[in-house]
């Protein structure tokens, strides 16, 4: 800003006699702003059409039955008989966080200003251009959207649906100008210097503008599902809803009272802790009790994913983080080759999914002779029983107790199947390079220091891993976990090459029940139902990620 | 390298130990996998662990070999695949066809012989791996450099131009780093088509098919020309550029484009390589997007190649770690050339490739 204002003047001296529409100060951030918008165009032209505006469509097509083309409009239909009646708890769930959201934006933009020490009057104004873009949003999205299920590539057709896109544009701009316009003249009221920031509030109005209006739109059609089920349907529906919700209130509020038990210094902390613990104890029995009822009618390979993948993060994560944390620390010490053991460690990363994952399917071949088999077979196990690894759905524990002659692991019917098994090794193995690599910048930023203090104060090396190491680097092992927790909601190749009709849907997660459903069920609406789910998910994930790790990472 | 660690005294061997024990677990794997992809079937069969001698190995020969056929001696050199007696008949095909060959040769002069070959010759054949890996280099040389293109531009503007709505596009553009892929691939597929058909001899006629995106490059190359982790990477790497350098740019007349071509961009080499090589890296592993948008071999890339051989060649381990090893070689080559930046590229940014 302050080198535009001096090469004004230049400027002016420059043109001198031409005072056109691009001369000036004014004219040249025109200019500057049409470089920008020509810049940004194409890469984010891109980036919305491809990686934003894919959301919103997929939410239309969850609400259709769509077959490869669009069929008849069924409503939250696909949702529920993904999830059965709990449906109606997630979407219960999904408006109260638009709500929150909506309300903490608010909140964030009135601490800014009291912090700026700026006077900001009539902040409901801002609701009107807010109004405007959201209405003209809507407006762009629905026609955006239109055009793209159009079956026939039609002129007219076409022609209809560009002037609504139009249309949807010129009120967004229309928005952004009385934006622009009341900022001005706020500008002009209360600006107590020409550079001082005024607090925008037109963002947290079109967020707060936005939720309420996604939030209403939900409630509508979740009632109107609601309305439109037979009478019987309705009634069990709101029971199980009831039963459901009482359970769900019962062990937030258990939860509160545990640890609010927990950070009390008197008797009160003994039997607080007692009751919320029963609490806890009674509410999760009673969810366990009614789960089958609530699932009831849902689609069972759908929960099926969902276990698969809870499996799948439980085996991952901890064990990857911990061998990486290990291997990173054991790398941190003045050895020689640290280089050469780093690039290795590294290797198994960067082998493309699919090439590595066929190294393991052939690793973890049924054959008797096959090598891990044989391993097994060496170490004492059953040769006539040569286990099946991939093509295997029965629970790991208790394959791997039988293959060993313990005949009472038959009852051990629990846990991740061996097929899910193999899957994990391989995401272990293949994770652990990335985790390693990550964990040696974290330990980059703990200060000396500290290991020096420690060490005059007299702690050995385990007092200085346990006290210093793991505590200093819990950002870095947040940030991983997190990462690896939405990973394994993510992961495909690796799964979908492994992945074997043998193992009867045990390696299927969540993401790759979805593809089968699309890919070779053709089922797109009721695809892409499930992907908002997923979506959700992850959604929550990375917010929860993001909030924590903004108050907890230590920058050493 | 002082380092206060150095005075833990974790026992030396133990570290090294451990290194080393995980060292072997990372490469046990590909090391298997080359020894298989180096074994006739038989040899895989029994469970060995190493292939054996060299001289019992298939291998390719380059040989002038003596016929007899009909009564007439024919000579000639040529180059053949040659595969030990008792392999050769379970091997069946290509290698049944030279044992066939091999029975009018009367005399044999042989040139030199290159081992351990045969399976790759057989993979790279039977898996029409040229194919797919021209496939992935047409897919991974327009991808790069629409993504350099518009990321520098895109990362540019968000760097160094001051203009209304840069912090909301900003914010908005990173929102999309929380939209996973595999949830965005079903809605994607329903406007890729829908846009080569608006493209489509339907519509505008740009080409004389239907639809022109899929089953064709741009839908395979243009979805991933700008990615918002790209952008907000090199606007960070843009951002440490020093202002001075701008404003004498701007002295001797230079425009916006002009700066960025000979300031900024030579000065954001090691930032652009690094995207240059996730684009590559993320084009060889794609595997998804391309099973949905591909239905025949004239832009399959190499992950659905590879993976429609493992499927087919179902029992054949040594021919499918052949083809396995094919593919890795790429990658692994250009790893080891630029390792450094690699791995600096990812602890940096904590990108997960």
């Amino acid at each position: 800003m302050v080198s535009e204002t001096i090469s004004t003047g230049q400027q002016n001296k420059d043109v001198g006699h031409y005072r056109g529409f691009l001369a000036g100060r004014r004219g040249r951030i025109l200019k500057e702003n049409i470089t920008a918008y020509l810049f940004l165009a194409p890469g984010l032209v891109i980036i919305f059409l491809f990686g934003m505006f894919p959301i919103f469509y997929a939410g239309y097509v969850s609400l259709y039955n769509w077959r490869i083309r669009q069929g008849e409009y069924r409503g939250l239909q696909n949702f529920t008989s993904a999830m059965g009646d709990i449906a109606y708890v997630f979407f219960a769930l999904v408006i109260l966080g638009l709500i929150g959201a909506g309300l903490m934006s608010l909140w964030e933009a009135r601490t800014k200003a009291k912090e700026k020490n700026i006077p900001y009057h009539f902040p409901l104004l801002f609701f009107l251009p807010a109004g405007l873009i959201a209405f003209g949003l809507v407006q762009f999205l629905l026609s955006f959207i239109t055009f793209f299920t159009q079956e026939q590539a039609i002129a007219a057709g076409y022609a209809a649906k560009m002037g609504n896109i139009s249309l949807g544009i010129a009120t967004i701009v229309t928005g952004f100008m009385v934006n622009f316009l009341l900022e001005q003249w706020q500008h002009k009221l209360y600006a107590p210097t020409r550079y001082s920031i005024l607090p925008n509030f037109t963002t947290p109005a079109l967020i707060i503008v936005i939720t309420l209006g996604g939030a209403f739109l939900l409630i509508q059609s979740v009632w109107a599902h609601y309305q439109g089920l037979d009478p019987v349907a309705a009634a069990t529906a709101a029971i199980r809803i009831r039963f459901l919700s009482q359970g769900l209130v019962a062990l937030v509020v258990a939860y509160l009272l545990w640890s609010w038990g927990m950070r009390q210094q008197s008797t009160v902390k003994l039997f607080a802790g007692i009751a919320g613990a029963a609490g806890l104890i009674g509410t999760g029995y009673y969810l366990i009790d009614i789960w089958p009822a609530i699932i009831q009618g849902a689609d069972p390979r759908f929960y099926l994913s969902l276990r698969v993948t809870i499996f799948y993060s439980i085996g991952t994560v901890p064990v990857q983080l911990a061998i990486a944390m290990v291997l990173a620390y054991l790398l941190f010490q003045n050895i020689q080759g640290k280089g050469f053991f780093r690039v290795v460690f590294f290797i198994p990363y960067i082998t493309p999914a699919v090439a590595a994952a066929g190294i393991f399917q052939a690793l973890f071949s049924l054959r008797p002779n096959g090598f891990v088999n044989s391993f097994f077979t060496n170490g004492g196990a059953n040769p006539e029983r040569a286990l099946l690894w991939l093509k295997e759905p029965n629970s790991a524990l208790a394959v791997l107790g039988q293959a060993f002659g313990i005949e009472a692991a038959s009852a051990w019917a629990i846990g991740p199947s061996l097929a899910l098994l193999v899957i994990i090794l391989f995401n272990i193995w293949n994770f652990v390079g990335y985790n390693t690599v990550i964990f040696l910048a974290g330990l980059g930023n703990i200060p000396h220091e500290l290991y020096e203090a420690a060490k005059i104060d007299g702690a050995g090396r385990w007092a200085l891993f346990r006290h210093i190491t793991v505590p200093l680097l819990s950002p870095t092992t947040f940030f991983l976990s997190v990462i690896s927790v939405i990973g394994t909601f993510k992961a495909f190749n690796h799964v979908w090459v492994l992945r074997d009709a043998a193992s009867l849907g045990t390696t299927d997660t969540v993401s790759v029940y979805f593809f089968e459903t699309f890919f070779r069920g053709a089922r797109f609406g009721y695809a892409t139902a499930m992907a908002m789910v997923l979506f959700v998910i992850i959604l929550t994930l990375t917010l929860v990620q993001n909030r924590i790790a903004a108050k907890r990472v230590f920058y050493g | 390298m002082k380092n206060s660690l150095e005075r833990l005294n974790i026992p030396r061997l133990l570290v090294y130990a451990v290194l080393l024990f995980y060292t072997g677990i990372s490469l046990l794997p590909l090391i298997w996998m080359t020894s298989v992809s180096m074994m006739t079937l038989g040899e895989v069969n029994a469970g060995l662990v190493w292939p054996r001698a060299i001289n019992a190995s298939p291998c390719i020969l380059v040989t002038t070999d003596e016929y007899r056929v009909e009564g007439q001696t024919y000579s000639r050199t040529r180059i053949t695949i040659s595969i030990p007696e008792e392999a050769a008949a379970q091997q069946g095909g290509l290698a049944a066809r030279s044992a066939l060959r091999e029975a009018n040769v009367i005399n044999r002069n042989e040139h030199f012989r290159i081992p351990f070959i045969t399976n790759y010759c057989a993979a790279w054949q039977e898996a029409n791996l040229g194919r797919y890996i021209y496939n992935t280099l047409r897919i991974v040389v327009i991808t790069v450099a629409g993504t350099v293109t518009f990321c520098t531009l895109a990362a540019y503007a968000f760097a160094r131009i001051k203009f209304t709505g840069r912090e909301l596009l900003f914010a908005l553009m990173l929102a999309t780093l929380m939209i996973p892929d595999i949830v965005t691939d079903l809605p994607n597929f329903l406007i890729v088509s829908k846009v080569g058909e608006f493209f489509g001899s339907g519509g505008l006629g740009w080409c004389n098919v239907r639809n022109c995106w899929t089953n064709n490059w741009p839908a395979l190359t243009i979805p991933f020309m700008a990615s918002a982790i790209s952008i907000f990477l090199m606007r960070q790497h843009f951002a440490t550029i020093p202002n001075e350098l701008w404003d004498a740019a701007r002295m001797d007349g230079a425009g916006h484009l002009r700066f960025l071509l000979q300031v900024v961009v030579p000065l954001s080499r090691p930032v652009i390589l690094v995207i240059v090589l996730f684009t590559f890296i993320g084009s060889w592993n794609a595997l998804a997007w391309p099973l949905l948008v591909t239905n025949d071999d004239s832009w399959r890339p190499i992950s659905v190649g590879l993976l429609q051989f493992l499927q087919t060649e179902g029992n054949l381990a040594h021919l499918r770690m052949a083809g396995v090893m094919i593919t890795l070689l790429p990658i692994l080559l250009l790893y080891a050339l630029t390792q450094r930046t690699f791995i600096e590229g990812i602890s940096t940014s904590g990108l997960k490739g």
